[in-house]
């Protein structure tokens, strides 16, 4: 059994970790703040499967849905895992005609999502404003507790046998032979053959450490957190906006970034968000939040008479084409990379650390691997 | 209907509230939280998950507890209010099931 040390310890690192160390892996997790003080701890926690790529998107998306239902019964801890159902709001007709296209290629793949006109999405959710033009539904949309998950992850990664070290910074990594050898931290040395670069929105930084070129730019996403209420929601909701900014920033900038809106168990709603290109800059701005405001209570009037308690925002590791980059460097050998999930690392977190847990172990993952491969960007350029 | 004040203070101009559409006497100067108390209103909403009783607690603004809607906008914290004449104050439970 190979050392493994996974360096990130937010959702991805920690699920990695639980899938190495429950099938025995030797496993230590090196994370520079705390658990989820990264990205993981500062997200919704919408799961929303019917907005993922179709193709091997989508199918990951599917693979790691039915690994929630495990993990809510294994992982200790409530992770506060529900299958509330999601919703996509359209606010125009132009919105409406173009969704209905996609519906039907997610149909044709047997997704069972549907479209609904106003009146049926009012009826599920009586608390959008009258104004919409209508809906989408999928039944299998869901929400977790993306901080309970990343700390339910760990616990049981420790439970069985790994190393959960935190307030730890990686320095620099050492190659011997083309080969990772050991992590070198403010805390001392980890001699290793794997290294899993789970670093979020900081992969690029790590992965630079054994001159591998990684293209994950920070994409700030603001949020806005009301008081707990009874509940409002029944489902987790977005824009047709919010889809359509995260694959054309350009549309973003002239129509608006969209919004996504979710009721957590203890009542309190997580409305965003924004994608924002701005560095390392985790502030929140009050363009930010007012546009945040004005649009989430334009689709639900009611959340006019709510607080908000406070605000946050968190930096999604963005990739050029909205995929994860998940598999080994051609160099140095050991050198995994597990990260660029930009909004989708709270769906994806279950999948990606069964398959690179997989990967590691036998050599093989269950769904191929190769759309996520690390060299792809390297390639694209070559052949322009 | 009560009036619990400690006599023989001088205070503001008499005006009339509405609690709960009820015309209660207050006067300038009073806060809302202590014209419900003055008034026998002890008991200003129930807990989210255990139906437990809540009114007035700390008094100065940092707890939350002291929630009514004044002039129809909810989760107003009586205890940071002062009355106005005619002020629509409403005890009960908002965005209910």
């Amino acid at each position: 059994m190979p050392a493994i040390v996974v360096i990130g310890g937010g959702v991805i690192g920690t699920s990695i970790a639980h899938y190495l160390a429950c099938k025995g892996a030797k496993v230590t997790l090196l994370e520079k703040g705390d658990l989820a003080s990264g990205s993981s701890g500062a997200c919704d926690g919408l799961i929303f499967i019917q907005s993922k790529k179709p193709g091997v998107h989508l199918q990951l998306a599917l693979a790691s849905l039915e690994l929630y239902e495990e993990l809510y019964k294994k992982l200790p801890g409530h992770i506060e895992f529900k299958k509330s159902g999601g919703m996509v709001i359209f606010e125009t007709d132009a919105e409406f005609e173009a969704m209905r296209e996609y519906i039907q290629d997610q149909q044709a793949l047997g997704l069972d999502v549907s479209l609904l006109n106003t009146k049926q999405a009012l009826k599920k959710e009586p608390y959008l404003s009258k104004h919409i033009k209508g809906s989408t539904f999928f039944p299998s949309d869901a929400q977790v507790n993306p901080i309970a998950l990343t700390v339910g992850f760990a616990m049981s990664a420790k439970k069985n046998g790994a190393r959960i070290i935190t307030r730890t910074t990686v320095k620099g990594i050492k190659i011997q032979n083309n080969r990772v050898s050991s992590v070198q931290t403010d805390q001392g040395d980890f001699d290793t053959d794997v290294i899993i670069n789970a670093a979020g929105a900081n992969a690029s930084e790590i992965a630079a450490m054994v001159g591998v070129n990684i293209p994950i730019i920070p994409r700030r996403g603001q949020i806005v957190v009301t008081q707990a209420v009874k509940p409002i929601l029944k489902h987790c909701l977005i824009s047709a906006k919010y889809i359509a900014a995260k694959y054309h920033p350009a549309l973003a900038k002239e129509k608006g970034e969209g919004i996504s809106m979710e009721q957590t168990q203890n009542g309190n709603l997580l409305l965003g968000s924004t994608r924002e290109f701005v560095g390392f800059n985790k502030q929140n701005t009050s363009e930010g939040i007012t546009r945040i405001i004005e649009q989430t209570t334009r689709i639900i009037p009611e959340l006019k008479k709510l607080h908000v308690i406070r605000t946050f925002a968190g930096l999604r590791p963005y990739t050029p084409d909205s995929l994860p980059i998940l598999g080994q460097a051609d160099n140095p050998k050991g050198f995994v990379m597990a990260a660029g999930h930009e909004g989708d690392g709270i769906a994806l977190a279950p999948i990606t650390g069964k398959l690179i847990a997989q990967m590691i172990l036998t050599g093989k993952t269950d769904i191929p691997l190769d759309a996520f491969a690390v060299d792809r960007f390297q390639l694209q350029k070559e052949t322009t | 209907m009560s009036d619990l004040r400690i006599p023989f203070i001088k205070r503001g101009k008499k005006i009339n509230v509405y609690i709960n559409d009820r015309k209660t006497l207050a006067y300038e100067g009073e806060t809302v939280h202590a014209v419900l108390l003055a008034s026998g209103y002890r008991v200003l909403r129930k807990t989210e998950k255990m139906n437990q009783l809540r009114g007035i607690f700390c008094g100065m603004g940092i707890c939350y507890e002291c929630l009514v809607s004044i002039n129809d906008k909810p989760y107003q914290r009586a205890c940071m209010r002062q009355v106005e004449r005619n002020m629509k104050i409403d005890i009960h439970d908002i965005l209910g099931p």
